[in-house]
């Protein structure tokens, strides 16, 4: 995969590009929005990380710039400790997804993941499923091996972002993002304490194991082999 | 520029606006005047005209015309003389003449005048008057038998009445410009040295001394009490603020030394302790969690200056309270459970307010956690919405430990933490955070004892809705 990043600081950028590189993309990095704008018109890139404060050309004005020549490859935009206002703006930009920094390379990892394997339409798909575990979004009814699950309205908003991204890492901070609409860290363990819920209604007493803790990293909802 | 030799540049007299004021109005007094005396001048020109014309007439009138009948020109001649025995220069003019023109009888000069009204050049020696121009306003008119009788008047008494109010006018107006400019003078001097009051202290406070204030004593109630009392509120807030700021500054650095510490500690023995590779991974590992610890602090203090630096109510929108808090009470009850503590609610349905969804939920999920992590287990929790008369009020209410009177305020501030919460996980700025959100959206917060047991009350003031409006 290709992958354009455009970040002024060096060693962000540095940072960002071996981290990349050690899981196999292909990273071009561009040191201004100018350049950044340049290579991203010249090259097909399949995912493009944007710092929004930018010499030269603003994040910004860049992703605006990009978008209005009608380029759609999926964008993860950067910024310094991002609050919901910017973030409403990066989005409203044209930005598919926000990370502030500083963060975790494996929050980032999971993101690109999320970004480069989002296919189109899937969120109007209305029945979800993995392997036995089936999701049907227009009656809001969950069944695992024929069998019915009450599932609370936060573990069912829960199960179909998991459902959604199935096969990926997804980090806490994306389920508080995604799930609660919480743009914050909370100091309880209200993530994990709905996991665990859910996995004891839909893992508990079925086989295989679905719902996976990835250590360090997240959450995984996934099919064995 | 050094501290203390600061000066604001001072402003002479002459160059203030108040003089500048008083000048124009001096100006613009003349004017008035002027147009004033020239209206009067001219009516009284006028009237004096007509009265003067009204005389000779009725004097021509009465020697032609004599209640026994017509004069001859004997008669005439006699009357005439005899008039001009006792008044020979005047004011009343008389001359006679035959058909040839000769002057039969007379004090006016010899002058050929057709019947008719005219202004007669009198000899200087003529007049009373030590006028140069001395002039009379005369009558001519042809009598039956072919003779010229001229009467007239002298137009000194005229003249000198124009000139006495030309003068008056000129005198008044003078002293009336003279006046405006000293009492603009004089205003603007006042006004002046209260101008340099405020820029004095001005002055003091950019030279560093933040405890100057501008005196009002003499200022009173007037514009200038006013302007005195609404630059030291605002002088009290801007100083409150610069506190605010060096008590935060300081706080920062006592609250991040003590994780800072620890952290180099720890690399210091990892960098040490070579032979390990075990325990370098995991001291890095902490590591990474006290700086992680040490950025969310920062990032908490960043979300409070931005609330407290946005602009009321810019973004906001109808956010439907009732549905918010049920969720948050589903999020939260499991956790509560997990906690050995028990969550209920009291949420009346339908409610909505005005304001930014996601500061208020973050607002609600910092009071939940705060009752849920300083509560022991076996405590309970309730979360209660309705509305009352006075607006719509939520309570979150717990049975532990509460918060002692004294302290409930300064709970509110930033990294303030109760002795007993020290060893608790958190910034200690959970609450200041909260502070800065219910400022944004004026909603009153109160804390209150619940005996045992704290109760946060928010009561939406400002701003509300019912959703059945929407």
């Amino acid at each position: 995969m290709h992958i354009l990043l455009i970040e002024d600081d060096y060693e962000t950028g540095a940072y960002i590009q071996r981290g990349l590189h050690e899981q196999g993309y292909v990273v071009d990095h561009a040191r201004d929005g100018r350049d950044g704008l340049f290579q991203a018109t010249e090259v097909q890139y399949d995912l493009m990380i944007i710092d929004r404060m930018l010499p030269g050309l603003d994040g910004l004005a860049l992703l605006r710039a990009l978008r209005s020549t009608g380029t759609r490859t999926p964008v993860l935009m950067l910024t310094a400790l991002g609050e919901v206002d910017q973030r409403v703006e990066g989005l409203e930009a044209g930005a598919d997804d926000y990370l502030a920094k500083p963060f975790a390379f494996i929050e980032l990892l999971a993101r690109i993941n999320a970004l480069s394997r989002r296919p189109p339409l899937q969120e109007r798909v209305t029945i979800l499923c993995l392997t036995d575990l089936q999701m049907d979004r227009l009656s809001h009814r969950v069944q695992r091996a024929g069998q019915l699950i009450e599932l609370q309205p936060r573990e069912y908003r829960l199960l179909e972002y998991l459902l959604l991204h199935s096969g990926e890492v997804v980090t806490r901070t994306m389920l508080l993002e995604q799930v609660w609409d919480f743009h914050f860290d909370p100091h309880t363990s209200v993530v994990e304490t709905h996991i665990s819920r859910l996995r004891s209604k839909i893992d508990r007493d079925f086989k295989p194991l679905l719902l996976h803790t990835i250590r360090g990293a997240g959450y995984c909802l996934r099919a064995p082999g | 520029m050094a501290r203390g030799t600061v000066c604001v540049p001072r402003v002479e007299l002459l160059h203030t606006a108040a003089f500048r004021y008083a000048t124009l109005h001096a100006l613009l007094f003349l004017g008035i005047a002027a147009l004033l005396a020239s209206a009067v001048l001219i009516e009284v020109r006028h009237f004096g005209a007509q009265q003067m014309h009204t005389t000779v007439t009725s004097m021509s009138q009465r020697l032609v015309a004599d209640p026994d009948g017509p004069l001859n020109l004997a008669e005439l001649t006699t009357e005439i003389t005899h008039r001009i025995r006792h008044e020979p220069y005047g004011p009343d003019y008389f001359q006679l003449r035959d058909p040839q023109r000769h002057v039969l009888v007379g004090n006016l000069p010899n002058r050929q005048l057709a019947p008719g009204w005219h202004i007669l050049a009198l000899p200087a020696a003529s007049d009373h008057s030590d006028d140069d121009d001395a002039s009379a306003e005369v009558f001519v008119q042809r009598l039956t038998h072919g003779d010229f009788l001229t009467v007239g008047r002298g137009r000194s008494q005229l003249v000198q009445l124009n000139e006495v109010l030309l003068s008056a006018f000129l005198t008044a107006g003078g002293i009336g410009a003279l006046l405006t400019l000293l009492s603009g003078l004089l205003l603007s001097r006042n006004y002046l040295h209260r101008v340099e009051q405020v820029s004095e202290n001005a002055s003091r406070i950019i030279a560093g001394d933040l405890n100057a204030r501008i005196a009002i004593a003499d200022a009173g109630d007037n514009e200038f009490g006013l302007l005195a009392r609404s630059l030291n509120t605002m002088l009290d807030r801007i100083q409150t603020l610069m506190e605010a700021t060096r008590q935060v500054s300081s706080d920062i650095a006592h609250d991040l030394r003590t994780p800072l510490t620890h952290l180099r500690q720890k690399l210091e023995i990892a960098l040490q302790d070579r032979s390990n590779a075990h325990g370098l991974h995991k001291t890095l590992a902490e590591a990474i969690t006290d700086v992680d610890a040490v950025l969310a602090t920062f990032t908490a203090l960043l979300s409070i200056t931005r609330v407290e630096a946005r602009d009321r109510q810019t973004g906001f929108t109808a956010v439907d309270l009732s549905q918010l808090l049920t969720e948050l009470a589903g999020d939260y009850q499991p956790v509560a459970e997990e906690r050995g503590q028990t969550l209920q609610t009291r949420i009346m349905p339908n409610i909505s307010v005005i304001g930014d969804r996601h500061l208020l939920t973050q607002m609600f999920v910092n009071l939940i956690e705060n009752a849920l992590t300083h509560c022991p287990s076996r405590t309970s929790i309730q979360l209660g919405l309705q509305q009352e008369t006075r607006g719509v009020v939520t309570n979150i209410a717990d049975s532990g430990p509460g918060i002692p009177a004294a302290e409930r305020q300064r709970v509110l501030r930033r990294f303030y933490r109760l002795d007993r919460s020290r060893a608790t996980s958190g910034s200690g700025l959970g609450l200041a955070l909260v502070a800065a959100i219910t400022d944004l959206h004026g909603i009153r917060m109160r804390l209150l004892d619940q005996q045992p047991g704290l109760r946060v009350e928010l009561l939406f003031t400002v701003i509300q809705k019912d959703r059945h409006d929407s």
